[in-house]
């Protein structure tokens, strides 16, 4: 069930939570770095360690509505939930909500103490158990049909009883003893059928339990007998009032919901020994019936009644949202003619869904011509719309100016490294312990060595002793390659020929390097396509074998969807040959983004690779010189992106 | 038909003066029916001038704020410039920025905070009843790029961080405290810093003098690799990159132009009354 509701503004303070479970850990902390900040709001639920997340925003006063629920149940109503307590929420605290997004500090968190959160809880739990009954398989819609029948019978019965008293007030109580053995008589046939009938011991004490109840009602109708008729205008009356014949509806409700499977079986055993009758002749008596009856009466015959009783309250609730719809949309609904041209004026213009859709095409259909993959794009802009749905513009500003600036705080933020990657520091860190070892991995042609005597060149140019380990023995000219980059530098290459084992070349390229007083190995590997998976499991070898230090994929920015591909294929098998001394999954480092130079303003693979990754752009490739090897400008990508 | 508009009718081009006449004419006709005891031109009169008054009203603050904006932006040429007068919080997720945002506006810590998405805005009272606006910057490594801008008019930065922590993350620590010291904003204008080491009620906390010196020993290492890194691509951000304090000499923060000051304390204590923050404020704003 629900352990926690928390309604948090965007700034991080908690306006009302609640509490049903101690949460372990902080999900939903982790939630809003793993999602929130990081532009995946296009997901709808999040999950970690034994939680389920869901939430949605309140954009119009930055706020954010999240629900935490065991992984294990699968809840229904969350959303219809989420809703319900943001539309109640907002509507509650509005002037609050406005003064909070303006000072932080004029809160006052006594206030919203007195949210009813309960109340809505339960309305929607209420509403998803009733859509749940309500949703039938064809053989649960034939038992109701048979349950059906049989209730009639059982209502039959009643009615008899009920006439029989409406016509003979004044028959003496002999005749109502007899007729009461005949009930109590006919309960325990019933039982008895039932107990030969049913298999199991559940149904059995079902059966029993249901018995009871119908022998008592007759008893209890005889006793009120007397008082019914005085009762009965009392009655009638608090009918007529609203609430509590919801509260009395919702009870039965609930009881019916409990007793469903048993009066099932009742209504069969039922329906064996009595013929059905014409039903719906006889429905008004009934009615006036129910009116006159006390509480446990009431609940009994409500269980007869249950369909009928099931179908009122469904219409009331239906009802009941219609009534909010109706609402909710003359608050939403768009103004129209002069009064648009006047909220435009006052600022007082939101943000709607219709607004935002032509605009986020667009967008869309601009990001993937800047080469961004599609279902990023997507994502993307999806996120950039939820963002969005519900604020409030000001005065004579556009929607797009307002998409376009979102997008930019969006990509800013995606470009935005989790953490610096400072090389020279980490090798600082270690020089004279062991050297640092850099894997360069990608697939083939995208510049793995050029980029690799690239960073050669910046290291030694930085002071550091660098060596380069020829560990691709596969492509013709690679170590020859290598090799003329060397001479050149004027750093040493440890090589072993072709066709040996990668792993093992670095492993005594590493050997080497401690022995010679190197600080660097930069380790060239085969280039492979991320589809190959014995390769693909010999660089994982390479990789976690050697403990290497910094592993850097290097990818093409000319490429288009496929890039994301590489790169999570790359990045998960490193953890193909996992070492399990380490605690967490060996991942990509980082990226080297080459051909910079060559995209022009497409920039949209940088976008495409980070964001399913998470993985850092360290480098760009931007030559054929050495020293062509530079630190993306976020800034500069963004704005390439989106003019 | 002595109405106003034949009045001005010979001023006008006369296009422009057919074009009021047909809308005239089409209020007037609209307006008939209703039999007003005022007549239509003023109607049409008041209508106008509300509209034009609205106008001027809404564009009103935009315009004033963008001219205040733009003048603070060009005016001060000397150095060092003039710098802002609000409180900004800054510093790693989890340091406690927020909860020292209500402490220092409201005096309460009996509040819940999560991790935050977008800065937090208040006022901060000094002891001479002097009203500053005071801004809690996330903390987040995501939301990074949006400091320069926070920083930008911040008269003092609080430097939030967990000193119960600090071991663990003092080369991040380092690397963001780095990037505060070094954001355009504090290095132009000089905006002082205080350096508040939060949560020492915790076992095992560092003290601040550890604290300062290995923050020292860290951002001297990172003036040199930073330095040292591959310049940045694109033409827009070409400036030379700012050294922090003296070169030839091991990093010290006496070497900055700007007072950068160490203080401990606990924001969740509710005797400690930050006396340090405090008088910091007062003294710079």
């Amino acid at each position: 069930m629900l352990d926690n509701f928390t309604i948090v503004t965007k700034g991080g303070i908690v306006l009302w939570s609640m509490e049903w479970a101690k949460l372990k850990g902080s999900p939903i902390n982790k939630m809003i770095k793993k999602v929130l900040l990081e532009e995946r709001s296009a997901d709808s639920s999040y999950n970690t360690d034994n939680y389920s997340l869901k939430w949605t925003f309140a954009n119009e006063f930055d706020l954010i509505f999240i629900a935490v629920y065991q992984k294990i149940f699968t809840l229904m109503y969350i959303d219809e939930l989420l809703l319900a307590v943001k539309k109640r929420f907002v509507k509650m605290y509005k002037d609050m909500l406005v003064a909070i997004k303006n000072s932080a500090d004029s809160i006052e968190l006594e206030s919203f103490k007195e949210f009813d959160f309960e109340v809505i809880l339960e309305e929607v739990e209420m509403r998803s158990k009733l859509q749940q009954t309500s949703i039938s398989t064809p053989k649960r819609y034939e038992d109701t049909t048979k349950g059906k029948l049989g209730k009639e019978t059982k209502r039959e019965k009643e009615m008899k009883l009920g006439t029989y008293e409406k016509n003979k007030k004044k028959e003496d109580a002999k005749r109502e003893k007899k007729l009461k053995r005949q009930q109590d008589r006919k309960a325990r046939q019933q039982e008895d059928y039932s107990d030969t009938d049913s298999g199991s011991e559940d149904d059995y004490s079902e059966q029993e339990e249901n018995s009871d109840t119908s022998s008592n009602n007759s008893k209890e109708d005889n006793i009120d007998e007397n008082n019914k008729e005085n009762n009965t205008k009392g009655t009638t009356g608090a009918d007529d009032q609203e609430d509590p014949e919801i509260t009395k509806r919702r009870q039965a409700l609930i009881a019916n919901m409990k007793k469903s499977p048993m009066s099932k079986k009742k209504s069969v055993a039922d329906k064996e020994k009595n013929t059905p009758e014409k039903p719906k002749s006889k429905k008004e008596a009934r009615k006036w019936e129910g009116g006159e009856l006390t509480k446990s009466e009431k609940e009994a015959l409500n269980k007869s009644e249950k369909s009928a009783k099931k179908e009122i309250v469904r219409e009331t609730i239906v009802k009941h949202n219609i009534d909010m719809e109706v609402s909710s949309d003359e608050e939403d609904k768009p103004a129209s003619g002069f009064m648009k041209y006047f909220n435009v004026l006052t600022g007082n213009r939101v943000i709607t869904k219709q607004d935002l859709e032509p605009i986020l095409n667009d967008f869309k259909t601009h990001l993937t011509k800047k080469n961004v993959a599609l279902d990023i794009a997507e994502k993307l802009v999806e996120s950039v719309g939820t963002g969005l749905t519900g604020k409030k513009l000001s005065t004579f500003q556009g929607v797009t100016s307002v998409v376009k600036q979102t997008m930019e705080e969006v990509v800013t933020r995606i470009l935005t490294p989790k953490r610096n990657i400072d090389i020279l520091k980490d090798v600082q860190n270690v020089k004279g312990k062991r050297p640092y070892t850099i894997v360069f991995s990608g697939v083939n042609g995208v510049g793995k060595s050029t980029n690799l005597a690239k960073v050669c060149y910046w290291l030694t140019a930085n002071g550091f002793k660098v060596m380069l380990a020829a560990c691709d023995t596969f492509r013709s000219g690679a170590i020859e390659q290598l090799r003329t980059h060397a001479e050149r530098l004027n750093v040493q290459v440890f090589e072993r020929g072709y066709g040996k084992d990668a792993a093992s070349i670095a492993g005594d390229a590493i050997n080497y390097a401690k022995e010679t007083g190197h600080d660097v190995v930069l380790i060239d590997t085969t280039g492979r396509m991320q589809n190959n998976e014995p390769l693909m499991k010999a660089l994982s070898k390479l990789v976690n074998q050697n403990a290497a230090d910094l592993v850097l994929f290097v990818g093409e920015a000319l490429v288009g969807n496929d890039g994301v591909d590489q790169l999570t294929k790359f990045d998960q098998s490193l953890s193909l040959i996992a070492d399990s001394t380490r605690a967490e999954r060996r991942t990509i480092d980082g990226i080297i983004l080459t051909k910079f130079d060559t995209i022009d303003d497409k920039v949209g693979a940088a976008i495409s690779m980070v964001y399913s990754t998470g993985i850092p752009i360290v480098f760009l490739g931007t030559g054929q010189n050495y020293t062509d090897l530079k630190r993306m400008n976020i800034k500069s990508v963004v704005k390439s992106l989106l003019t | 038909m002595d109405k106003i508009y034949t009045k001005v009718d010979g001023l006008l081009p006369s296009q422009l003066s057919d074009i009021i006449k047909t809308y005239y004419h089409r209020v007037d006709d609209i307006l008939k029916p209703f039999n007003l005891p005022v007549s239509t031109d003023y109607i049409l009169i008041a209508l106008f001038t509300v509209f034009v008054l609205f106008v001027l009203s809404s564009l009103g603050p935009s315009s004033s704020s963008s001219s205040s904006s733009s003048s603070s932006s060009s005016s001060s040429t000397g150095k060092p410039k003039k710098k802002g007068n609000q409180v900004v919080l800054t510093g790693l997720t989890g340091a406690g920025k927020t909860l020292l945002f209500f402490k220092l506006s409201k005096n309460t810590t009996e509040i819940n905070t999560l991790t935050s998405i977008n800065i937090n805005k208040g006022t901060y009272e000094t002891d001479s009843k002097k009203k500053l606006p005071l801004i809690d910057a996330p903390g987040n490594e995501k939301t990074r790029a949006s400091l320069p801008t926070i920083l930008s008019n911040a008269g003092v930065i609080v430097y939030v961080l967990d000193a119960s922590t600090f071991l663990d993350n003092s080369t991040l620590e380092a690397q963001n405290l780095y990037d505060v010291l070094t954001s355009q904003a504090v290095f132009e204008k000089h905006i002082p810093v205080m350096i508040f080491c939060n949560k020492i009620e915790n076992d095992g906390s560092t003290d601040k003098e550890t604290i300062s010196s290995l923050l020292e020993r860290d951002l001297d290492d990172l003036r040199k690799t930073r330095g040292a890194t591959p310049i940045v691509l694109g033409s827009d951000e070409e400036k030379k990159e700012i050294y922090l304090g003296v070169e030839g000499t091991a990093f010290q923060f006496d070497h900055l132009p700007y007072e950068v000051l160490f203080s401990s304390g606990s924001v969740i204590d509710k005797n400690d009354e930050l006396t340090d923050i405090h008088q910091f404020i007062s003294k710079h704003l």
